[in-house]
């Protein structure tokens, strides 16, 4: 294999691409996360401080926030495992468009490194969600580095998006039929849609904030004729289901890792498989849901709280089949499945009914822009995506690497990882029940000791990733051969050559006679065998 | 401990409406409270009942069972639409205001409130003024804003809606409880956002017609 600076840079190698995502978008998830450690020592205090003003507390929420969702979830989740698994996985060599593909990466890197210029060049102040007129007012080139890297990170989506859908149409081994495709191939297919039909709405409504900063245009100009809420409307068309193309893959992971664990097939593949395709379509029906008090006749929220229920269907179907996948089975608690069991069912259940209080339209008016918001979509995003994105890494680690961590301190890692995680996000529920709005930078004094508990636990969540990249690093250095396949029972095809795979991935294109989900003991096997 | 603890909680509604809301918002929390139950049980007990205890065990063949997949699509699709359903008449409730209300125009600035009373009397948070409303009447505020996007949030209310320029957004209330409950900007609106509160006081319609006199005296 290629080695030297050279190799990476010019690849094209779905792989490789697949790694420089992760890495670059783990070391924008330390960005998010020192930001986000930094406005949590200041909520300490239900005061002002010293040490932090008003101005940088803003800075820093809006920077965790559009680093978290832009730069850490959604391109570890599509860029880093969609291109290391979805050819691979579909038994191809590389992606449909691979130097589209090293484009889409380096598109990535250029946005976030746009976004990251601002801590130098003055920060954005209005949160990731930059609603107008307040962000055409904003004075200063935070927000203007906001919109170019939102709209060089949303070209990489696109691109990454149309070749995700091409490859997976085209690009399947002979007997890979839709349904023999790993359910992580299904979840990124649906995800692939949502980035391409998705992503043009947050262009324009980040397009027509450009020209109203600068060229005089009045679209969110209501002294003129235009409308504010236009914004919220094109924002929340894609970022509502920019919430999927951050929770499927995840799920996907999940439905990849389960099986393996409990020794058993995955219960109900066609349901989890389809039950994403739903979730993506409904996924666009939803989005004025972020809007029940933004200003619309309160009755017109009735449509979308009815949507918003029946879209947490398919989710629930996805933990019902994977409670029974974990029925009957022989579970083996390794890192990953800690992660998907414990951490994403667990959590994400929570994340999952909290959503149901803000569905309906009456109790959102309470609700919506409190706390229990920050705790609902945390939850989500948070003990759902990110705990299924770490459990990824866990379970494919030995695989893109060749090298086995230590298992033990993985499961330290998993174990403080979820403490902190629930310290952090579970006292922002009673919170925002308490009234307290987010994005303050002082609070009530009496809900100081829930602040201090959130505070406390993302200390702990700090700790807990230090510990991760600890534990890889060390595994880097000193671990043990991984060999093809260290769980034995994954059968999808990733894990029937070398590890890591060599440079295009099958010496021989693979055939395929059946789904990844057939898992049982090797005597069984032979025992057919013999019979036939 | 029972009142340290009540602070982390929904402070007492001081509306009927509120009350409505709060009703659903407990029948919300029994019907999800059942379900975390039902889902966070089975996944202990499964983690625990089948944690492999031979290197061997494989787990049973079970690919599906589509009785049991119908069952779990269409109850939760039965519930969770019934719950939306049952939101509607309380939605209409709240959108829809009573006759006789006490229009109050409601302003919102960078970095504080306005109140325009229908006598005249105007009232800015920003001068240390507090609004005051009479117990028992209907007072609609009609809600909008000169600058950027506030929220108008009385957590008491439990009722919300942004100050949107060029909308004029609006919610009613009935109080029943005396005392001061505050108002608090919940839309991003900038450096100040966090201390743009302000508390409303609910007076007996006697002292509410007696503090608007005196309010208006003041200005004349």
């Amino acid at each position: 294999m290629r080695t030297g600076w050279k190799s990476w840079v010019f690849t094209v190698d779905h792989k490789r691409i697949g790694i420089m995502y992760a890495i670059t978008s783990i070391v924008f998830l330390c960005v998010g996360g020192a930001s986000a450690g930094l406005f949590r020592t200041k909520l300490l205090s239900p005061n002002p401080v010293p040490w932090m003003s008003a101005q940088t507390f803003n800075d820093l929420f809006t920077m965790h926030g559009t680093v978290m969702v832009f730069l850490w979830i959604i391109p570890i989740l599509t860029g880093a495992f969609g291109n290391y698994l979805i050819p691979i996985m579909i038994g191809a060599r590389d992606m449909a468009f691979p130097r589209m593909n090293a484009l889409a990466y380096w598109l990535f890197l250029l946005g976030g490194l746009v976004l990251m210029s601002s801590f130098f060049f003055g920060m954005p102040d209005d949160g990731w969600t930059g609603y107008p007129p307040y962000s055409v007012l904003a004075q200063g080139p935070g927000l203007d580095l906001w919109i170019m890297s939102l709209h060089i990170l949303g070209l990489a989506s696109v691109l990454g998006g149309i070749n995700f859908v091409v490859t997976i149409i085209t690009m399947r081994a002979p007997g890979m039929t839709y349904n023999r495709m790993p359910l992580f191939v299904w979840s990124s297919f649906a995800t692939a849609f949502l980035q391409i039909f998705g992503t043009p709405a947050l262009s324009g409504a980040v397009t027509t904030l450009l020209l109203d900063r600068h060229f005089g245009t009045v679209f969110y100009n209501a002294s003129q004729g235009g409308d504010p809420m236009l914004y919220e409307h094109l924002f929340w068309f894609y970022s509502h289901p920019a919430v999927y193309i951050i929770i499927l893959p995840a799920m996907g992971i999940v439905s990849e890792i389960l099986p393996v664990f409990a020794r058993k097939p995955i219960f109900g593949y066609k349901a989890i498989a389809y039950s994403s395709m739903a979730i993506a379509f409904l996924g666009f029906f939803v989005w004025a849901h972020h809007m029940f008090t933004a200003g619309m006749t309160v009755s017109t929220g009735i449509p979308f709280m009815v949507s918003s229920m029946i879209i947490a269907v398919p989710s629930s179907i996805k933990i019902f089949n994977w409670l029974a996948t974990l029925f009957r089975g022989q579970v083996k608690y390794t890192t990953p499945m800690l992660f998907c069991t414990l951490g994403f069912i667990g959590m994400f259940t929570i994340g999952g009914l909290s959503g149901i209080f803000l569905a309906a339209v009456p109790v959102d008016l309470d609700l919506h822009d409190t706390y229990f918001v920050v705790a609902h979509f945390h939850y989500v995003v948070f003990g759902g995506s990110m705990m299924g994105a770490l459990g990824g890494l866990y379970y494919w680690f030995p695989k893109a690497t060749g090298k086995m961590y230590n298992e033990t301190f993985g499961k330290v890692v998993f174990w403080t990882y979820f403490i902190g995680g629930n310290l952090t996000f579970m006292p922002m529920h009673f919170d925002g029940l308490a009234g307290m709005p987010r994005r303050v930078y002082v609070y009530p004094a009496a809900l100081q000791p829930l602040n201090e508990i959130s505070t406390i636990g993302a200390y702990v969540t700090g700790v807990s990733l230090i510990l991760m990249f600890i534990n890889f690093g060390h595994a880097l250095v000193k671990g043990e051969a991984a060999g093809d396949n260290p769980w034995v029972d994954a059968k999808t095809l990733e894990w029937t050559v070398s590890s890591p795979p060599p440079e295009h991935n099958f010496e021989e294109i693979p055939v395929v006679t059946d789904y990844p989900y057939v898992i049982e003991p090797p005597a069984a096997k032979l025992r057919q065998q013999v019979a036939h | 401990m029972s009142h340290f603890l009540m602070q982390f909680w929904l402070h007492p509604a001081i509306t009927h409406l509120a009350g409505r809301i709060d009703a659903l918002f407990y029948e919300i929390l029994v019907i999800t409270g059942i379900m975390f139950i039902i889902v966070e049980t089975l996944l202990v007990v499964f983690v625990i009942r089948y944690r492999r205890r031979s290197p061997d065990a494989y787990g049973q063949p079970i690919h599906g069972n589509t009785p049991l997949e119908i069952i779990w699509t269409l109850v939760p699709a039965i519930i969770f639409v019934w719950i939306g359903v049952n939101s509607v008449q309380l939605v209409y409730a709240i959108q829809t205001p009573p006759a006789n209300t006490i229009h109050v125009e409601v302003i919102g600035h960078q970095w504080y409130w306005q109140f325009k009373y229908p006598n005249g009397v105007d009232i800015s948070s920003n001068t240390g003024q507090i609004p005051h409303f009479p117990e028992g009447e209907n007072v609609l505020f009609q809600i909008t804003s000169v600058d950027v996007i506030h929220g108008f949030y009385v957590p008491r209310l439990r009722l919300q809606q942004d100050a949107v320029p060029g909308h004029l957004t609006q919610l009613w209330m009935n109080a029943d409880t005396l005392g001061q409950f505050m108002i608090r900007c919940d839309q991003y609106c900038g450096v100040a956002h966090g201390e743009m509160f302000v508390p409303m006081q609910i007076d007996t319609p006697t002292a509410y017609q007696v503090w608007l006199n005196q309010q208006a005296n003041k200005s004349a």
